[in-house]
């Protein structure tokens, strides 16, 4: 159906693909598989219009062609389902699904015919979600099939979808999953992109790895375990992840008691300790961000926090940076640092005062500081002249954890501290937070990746639905019991749960 | 060899060139219209005359830093010459002495009054200060109707405008220098600086890095809001009084010389350089235009259309590569 041939992309000096070649077939499921800065979005972007290679090209049906653009390639039947949700938060889902492409009676919208069309196509998903219901009301998981539903509605070919499972429980995974299986059995060519291995495995025909931009391998999935997927994936041995447990577990430093940020999270109650490392997991709107958003005085919280002892409230993000407690946003990009100024001056500004006498900045403390965490968090620039915009991901993460630490903090606070990064960088970041735990700060990990909080953490507490549903440690820190404490329902229940789901 | 371009391209603003360039071009084009375009005294009055401008244009600049835009303007400056004028009248001697703080003092008060309503009312800067303005238009025409107050200018506030008390350089010329290099100082050296360009790049980045925000965007309403009163003042002494209305042909200058000089009207980036050089060549430009005798309302037209051609040549990309 369609092929990529030799397919080589690059921004400015830096090659991101490589000479790809992979060939998606009709009523086929083709996973492509990858860490983060392997390639896998550009080659989507690729094939589906929204980027041109700069060297080889795309086959349709055995001949060489050219998509100008995503609409063109839509008009071919190539369609991407994307993995942000670009939906029209105020309109209803009737109204997204057809946006652009509306149904009309002369010159009026036939609203009737599209929301009779918008509840057939739902129902076809296997979901329930009403039709005029505004999509600001959705959600997360249903925004996301008002999303594959939108694209399903062209005349499609070849569909792809980017993480479609990221905000996805166990459930409506399963869900997803009959909806991609009736596709294939139409004979609709599906390419299935993730990094969750154990769903690949389970939906997917034919695998392809890409790292650094290369290919790897392509082969049938039954000849792939996720670990071995994973091997191929990372080039190396990923035994030594995760750094060795420090012992953990020392004085109380901050106890929360019946926590709740009105809208978000009721009744939370936690003990965190000084050297250790606590997992929070759960899916996500879950509200683990807004738990400590309220805690760090970014949100209006109520309920008791004891800090040292002491019982405190803070109302405002800087008295609790004076009191101590750094909080890293998961938005690096949007919260955490400027990506249009240059490094050091990124570095320097949470502690500004530490770099100033009466007011005057003080550059060569500044440069020296500089100097000291480009070495101690590994930040690799050619220069030291870059605009933070212009940093990868990984470092970008390392010199927003630079800059956070010059606060010296004695309780850090980090949300996803390795999205979007690189597992080189993976490996240091984790190092890092184990070291400063030894060191005897206390650290709270926010994280979406199981594997992570197994890794890394003494202990973890699942969230759901604004509550804390459980804590788990030591040899209970399995992925199926944060799964179950996470949805509330246990994986082998999860089978039934879909069946009884399921339109009899 | 693309790293010294790269290199260029960082510490030389195109906005900056180009606008410099511009200059050179209508001095040349002048001279060729009139001779008297290049000689030095041409040329001093010129600046002299910019320098009134290019004090709104400091404090509109700061503003429009942080990402916010001052429209309360036209009658702060107008209130500012009112003010200190009146002081004169109202208090004798001592007034007169006071007159040119006390003018400034009630832009300050203005600004304050901007600062709050933006920074902690969180209401948009560009209605607030909207607003502000015509509160403010309101207040100085009861001012003048109801109570006749003294409109001439004081002997220091005329001095300060029009005299040469140094090396033959216009005072207001040297006052203009004297801001100019504290503006640079503050913006490029002091942790206030930091904080403003850390603001107007992201103010959520920039509020968990603990920056008081509100506090510094209340510091830079006040700083425009004085700096739009002691252009005032100056007006006032230069034309030997205050009128109504004397305001009302600096918004649009202002806000075209900080866009001209590179600033970006979105907040974040911009060099005070390119505000001096774009205050100077909207003050050449309006010169020779009234020297080729085209009216007000050719010249607003000319303002209004190099706002808008420098934001399509300049001011969209930040936004727009997201």
């Amino acid at each position: 159906m369609l092929q990529a041939d030799q397919i080589s992309k690059s921004f400015g000096p830096v090659k991101v693909l490589d000479g790809i070649s992979i060939a998606l077939e009709p009523g086929r499921v083709h996973a492509v598989i990858g860490e983060n800065g392997a390639g896998k979005s550009t080659l989507m972007r690729i094939l589906s219009g929204y980027l041109e290679p700069s060297g080889g090209g795309l086959l349709w049906e055995g001949a060489p062609i050219r998509f100008a653009s995503a609409f063109e390639a839509e008009r071919h039947g190539v369609v991407l389902i994307h993995q942000e949700i670009l939906l029209a938060d105020d309109l209803s889902v009737a109204q997204n699904l057809f946006l652009g492409r509306e149904i009309r009676r002369g010159l009026m919208v036939d609203d009737a015919a599209m929301d009779r069309r918008t509840r057939d196509v739902l129902a076809e998903l296997g979901t329930a979600i009403p039709a005029d219901s505004e999509v600001r009301r959705l959600s997360l998981a249903d925004r996301q099939f008002v999303q594959i539903a939108r694209a399903l509605l062209v005349p499609n070919k070849v569909v792809i979808f980017d993480e479609p499972t990221a905000v996805l429980t166990p459930v409506e995974t399963e869900k997803l999953f009959v909806v991609i299986r009736r596709l294939r059995e139409v004979g609709v060519a599906v390419l299935y992109v993730s990094h969750r291995l154990p769903e690949v495995k389970a939906i997917s025909d034919t695998v392809t790895v890409l790292r650094d931009g290369r290919h790897v391998t392509t082969a049938p999935t039954s000849d792939l375990d996720p670990i071995d997927m994973a091997r191929l994936m990372v080039g190396r041995d990923m035994a030594k992840l995760y750094p060795a447990r420090s012992a953990g577990g020392g004085a109380v430093v901050l106890a929360a008691e019946g926590i709740s940020v009105p809208g978000y999270v009721e009744d939370a109650s936690f003990k965190l300790r000084r050297g250790e490392i606590l997992g929070f997991g759960g899916l996500v709107g879950a509200g683990r961000t807004e738990l400590f958003e309220g805690i760090v005085g970014l949100r209006p919280s109520r309920g008791g926090l004891e800090l040292h002892g002491k019982p405190v409230h803070f109302t405002d993000v800087r008295a609790s940076m004076k009191a101590g407690i750094t909080y890293l946003s998961e938005d690096r990009k949007g919260k955490g640092l400027l990506l249009d100024e240059e490094l050091r001056e990124n570095l320097t500004l949470a502690a500004l005062d530490r770099f100033a006498r009466g007011g005057v900045m003080d550059v060569p403390a500044e440069e020296e500081a500089l100097d000291g965490a480009i070495s101690r968090f590994d930040i690799r620039v050619g220069r030291r002249n870059l605009l933070a915009r212009q940093l990868s991901g990984g470092n970008q993460q390392k010199l927003f954890l630079a800059k956070m630490m010059l606060l010296e903090p004695r309780i850090v606070i980090i949300d996803e501290p390795t999205r979007g990064v690189d597992i080189g960088t993976k490996q240091q970041i984790y190092s890092f937070l184990a070291n400063l735990a030894a060191q005897g700060v206390a650290v709270v990990v926010i994280s979406s990746e199981m594997q992570e909080l197994i890794g890394l953490c003494h202990r973890i507490l699942v969230m759901r639905g604004g509550r804390i549903a459980g804590e788990v440690s030591g040899d209970e820190m399995t992925e199926d019991e944060i799964v179950f404490l996470a949805t509330g329902v246990h994986e082998i229940g999860v089978e039934t749960a879909v069946e009884a789901a399921r339109p009899a | 060899m693309s790293e010294l371009v790269m290199q260029l391209r960082r510490h030389t603003n195109p906005a900056v060139l180009t606008a410099s360039g511009c200059i050179v071009a209508l001095l040349i084009a002048g001279s060729f219209y009139s001779a008297n375009f290049l000689s030095p005294n041409y040329l001093l009055q010129q600046l002299q005359v910019a320098s009134f401008l290019g004090i709104i244009a400091t404090g509109a600049m700061i503003v429009i830093l942080l990402g916010h835009i001052d429209l309360s303007v036209p009658w702060v400056v107008t209130l500012g010459g009112m003010m200190a004028t009146a002081a004169a009248g109202w208090w004798g001697d001592l007034g007169a002495a006071l007159a040119i703080p006390f003018g400034v003092a009630c832009g300050a008060l203005v600004g304050l009054i901007n600062g709050i309503g933006t920074a902690y009312l969180r209401v948009p800067s560009m209605i607030f200060t909207l607003g502000m303005n015509a509160v403010v238009q309101g207040l100085v025409v009861v001012h003048t109707g109801g109570f006749a107050p003294q409109d001439r200018a004081t002997e220091a506030m005329h001095d300060l405008a029009t005299e040469r008390t140094f090396f033959g350089l216009p005072n207001a010329l040297l006052l203009w220098a004297v801001l100019s290099a504290a503006m640079i100082f503050l913006l490029t050296r002091t942790t206030l600086g930091r904080k403003i360009y850390a603001i107007g790049n992201r103010e959520k980045a920039a509020y968990l890095s603990g920056i008081n925000t509100r506090a510094v965007t209340l510091i830079c309403f006040v700083i425009s809001g004085a700096m739009s009163a002691l252009a005032g003042v100056l007006l006032a002494g230069y034309a030997t009084k205050a009128y109504q209305a004397m305001g009302d042909a600096y918004l649009l200058p202002a806000i075209a010389a900080v866009v001209l000089g590179g600033t970006n009207i979105l907040g974040g980036k911009g060099t005070y350089a390119g505000t001096i050089v774009g205050t100077i060549l909207i003050t050449l430009l309006s010169s020779i235009l009234s020297v080729m005798q085209i009216e007000e309302m050719g010249r607003q037209i000319i303002y209004g259309a190099v706002i808008i051609v420098m934001l399509l040549t300049y001011g969209r990309g930040a936004k727009t590569q997201g």
